[in-house]
């Protein structure tokens, strides 16, 4: 169990799903910034740090897709739970299996919120933990701890 | 051909142009209709929560509920448009506000253009012109144009469908333009079953030109000069309370 709240980035244009979303990780004890459209998430991504980031794939100005792809050229790694929601669940799959730092998606209309918040912690908490044991491994053992 | 001109015959035509451009407008809506949704269903999510855990208030409660109200009320206001639409009256003949027309047509696809990132953007005139036709006729002829100059360019870099609107001495004018391939067969362009989709009836333009009869309307096309396709359509301009 982490002693300091995880950071999530919520990028999704319409308003009432980002800001109940917001709540809801909130609720799980995360903290949450916002963006409203791809151009902003990429911004944030770009100039702060975060565990996770909540995407939708329709937004306008830039789309989730291209803010991730554009993210990952930047080498921002942060690991990507993705929102679908208007018949774009081949986009979503296409996501999952060319970005590596995609790792889950839901679809909004049926989105069950405890399965969801569950899984952005999973999520969340993956990214530290696998980039320290990558990092440890690496270490000489002299100076491990 | 016979046979084809036979059916046509035998079926309504009106209902037949109405279920066509209902089908579009459904279509179209359908995207709008998804985000209430999803508002309406996350704050219902949060009451639960805090209605199972015990923890909820009456300030927060009344947030949630008048949040799903504001999100109900704007369902029923597509919905009541939808069924005017569809209900509507097509024989009446009044001034017509063409910058609401466009407005409210744009307001029934914007989510659906977004969705295939295309950029539908209004040109319209201050002068708020009028036109003396029928309402739904012209928002049926709107519909089609806007859904074929979206097909027409999505999927390309930089899709964008433009709406004008302006009004002369002689005629009040809809115009779309789109930045597509535009039309090489323009002489064929109105007739009926002539289509360059793939899944097309070709229809479409030629119950547009029909419609437009009905209130002494035309339409036409030209290529857009930086390219892409441009129609444009007149229409009779208003008429005062004492005009015949």
């Amino acid at each position: 169990m982490n002693d300091y709240p995880f950071r999530a980035l919520i990028v999704d244009d319409e308003v009432p799903v980002r800001d109940e979303l917001a709540l809801l990780l909130q609720e799980h004890h995360f903290m949450v910034e916002t963006a409203a459209d791809g151009e902003e998430g990429l911004q944030k991504l770009l100039t702060d740090e975060f565990d996770v980031a909540v995407v939708d794939l329709k937004m306008p100005k830039m789309g989730g897709l291209e803010m991730i792809r554009k993210a990952d050229a930047k080498e921002i790694d942060t690991y990507v739970v993705i929102l679908t929601g208007h018949g774009d669940r081949e986009d979503a799959i296409t996501a999952l299996r060319l970005q590596n730092t995609v790792k889950e998606w839901f679809d909004k209309p049926i989105l069950d919120d405890d399965a969801f918040a569950q899984r952005v912690k999973e999520v969340a908490e993956g990214v530290p933990l696998d980039e320290v044991s990558k990092i440890l491994s690496k270490l000489p053992p002299t100076i491990q701890v | 051909m016979a046979y084809l001109r036979d059916t046509q015959k035998a079926l309504n035509r009106t209902e037949i142009e109405k279920l066509s451009y209902l089908g579009s407008m459904a279509t179209g809506i359908a995207h709008n209709i998804n985000n209430p949704i999803n508002g309406i269903s996350l704050k219902a999510l949060r009451g639960l929560r805090r209605v199972k855990k015990g923890d909820i208030n009456n300030q927060e409660a009344q947030e949630i509920f008048a949040g799903i109200m504001h999100e109900v009320k704007h369902l029923t206001s597509l919905i009541k448009q939808f069924q005017a639409f569809a209900r509507g009256d097509r024989n009446k003949r009044e001034n017509v506000d063409l910058n609401d027309l466009a407005t409210r047509v744009a307001a029934y696809f914007d989510g659906q253009f977004q969705s295939h990132d295309v950029v539908l953007n209004l040109e319209l005139s201050d002068n708020n012109p009028q036109a003396y036709a029928n309402q739904f006729l012209v928002e049926e002829v709107l519909i089609n144009l806007v859904t074929n100059a979206r097909e027409e360019v999505e999927k390309k870099p930089n899709a964008a469908v433009w709406v004008k609107t302006w009004a002369t001495l002689e005629h009040s004018v809809i115009q779309v333009e789109d930045n597509g391939p535009g039309v090489s067969e323009e002489q064929r362009l109105f007739s009926p079953f002539h289509s360059t989709k793939a899944h097309g009836m070709g229809l479409g333009l030629h119950l547009a030109k029909s419609a437009l009869e009905r209130i002494n309307g035309t339409i036409f096309y030209q290529n857009r000069a930086k390219g892409g396709a441009c129609f444009t359509v007149h229409l009779l301009p208003a008429r005062g309370e004492n005009d015949e």
